[in-house]
């Protein structure tokens, strides 16, 4: 029940938006796909900035292991590291998107 | 490269979306969990699970497990109780607010055992064969995080054990939000990251 709830607004918001889009703002509805795409592409650059974010904490944290100090590996269970690794991934997206508009 | 962020973005969507949605998560933790009949042991062992807060307070995982192992003893399942934690604290550590708790509850001193310098599983496991070797205790019910319950009793194996899950056997849940469910598969995602370095360490 909660799942399809989340879905159905979801899906309102997204149709609202598309009609929004197409009507007022006059965007073509050729782009949606590529828009997706785009999407993708910034979620696989997030997910990449994650990885090398775990990565390089556990190297850090075993690096001060390996020097007799115990840092537990559980800091890195973090919400906000793939908050941040979103953030990372929109920012370095959008600046690659810049250098291919000029 | 674009390509392949692309698709790796479109199978990182497709996951989150499979794990909000379908009981994927719930599927793959029942399906790692351990599974054997409770029975009777020599002493029942939790695991560190968190510490305390800084009121000095057990936080409520260690406090659920700890209350999971003296519900344990109370059913009569062994004559000991073992209780690991965190050694250090801002006022008292883990195993003295377990050891308090466990007291409180009326677990008796004489069958109370405890490990406080234990800061790993492993360290757990070494420190537990250290106090039941010399009683020729090598049957233990392991109190623990259920998601950490796979890695933490092939530890034990390791170090001797003959080792019955707090739970014995797994019950599929089906059920739960989609927050839920993001949480079941982060904590299993953890253990296995934990796995892979245990295993590479040769822990395991």
């Amino acid at each position: 029940m909660q799942q399809a709830l989340l879905l159905l607004v979801i899906c309102l918001t997204s149709a609202g938006a598309y009609l929004i889009g197409t009507r007022r703002w006059a965007l073509p509805r050729d782009r949606v796909g590529r828009a997706i795409v785009g999407m993708f592409q910034v979620a696989g650059t997030a997910m990449a900035f994650f990885v090398l974010n775990v990565t390089i904490g556990l190297a850090v944290i075993l690096l001060i292991r390996s020097r007799g100090i115990f840092v537990s590996v559980y800091l890195l269970n973090d919400t906000y590291l793939p908050i941040l690794s979103v953030i990372q991934a929109v920012i370095f997206e959008c600046w690659r998107g810049h250098r291919t508009a000029r | 490269m674009r390509d392949g962020l692309r698709i790796v973005g479109a199978l990182g969507v497709a996951l989150l979306l499979a794990v909000g949605f379908t009981p994927l998560p719930n599927t793959l933790s029942y399906w790692l969990a351990p599974s054997r009949e409770l029975g009777p042991a020599g002493a029942i062992v939790v695991l560190g699970g968190g510490g305390v807060n800084e009121r000095g307070e057990l936080n409520g995982a260690s406090l659920l497990s700890l209350l999971e192992g003296v519900d344990l003893y109370r059913r009569g399942l062994a004559p000991l109780l073992l209780v690991s934690g965190s050694p250090s604290g801002p006022r008292g550590t883990e195993v003295e607010r377990r050891t308090d708790v466990s007291r409180e509850c009326g677990i008796p001193r004489e069958a109370l055992l405890t490990i406080s310098s234990a800061r790993t599983t492993r360290d757990e496991a070494l420190g537990t064969r250290a106090l039941l070797d010399p009683l020729g205790i090598h049957r233990v019910i392991l109190v623990t995080d259920g998601h950490a319950m796979g890695r933490a009793m092939a530890v034990f194996e390791r170090a001797g054990f003959d080792v019955i899950p707090s739970y014995g056997v797994p019950v599929l849940e089906w059920g739960g939000t989609s927050e839920a469910r993001l949480g079941v598969m982060r904590r299993v995602a953890i253990e296995a990251v934990a796995r892979l370095y245990y295993r590479l360490a040769g822990y395991l």
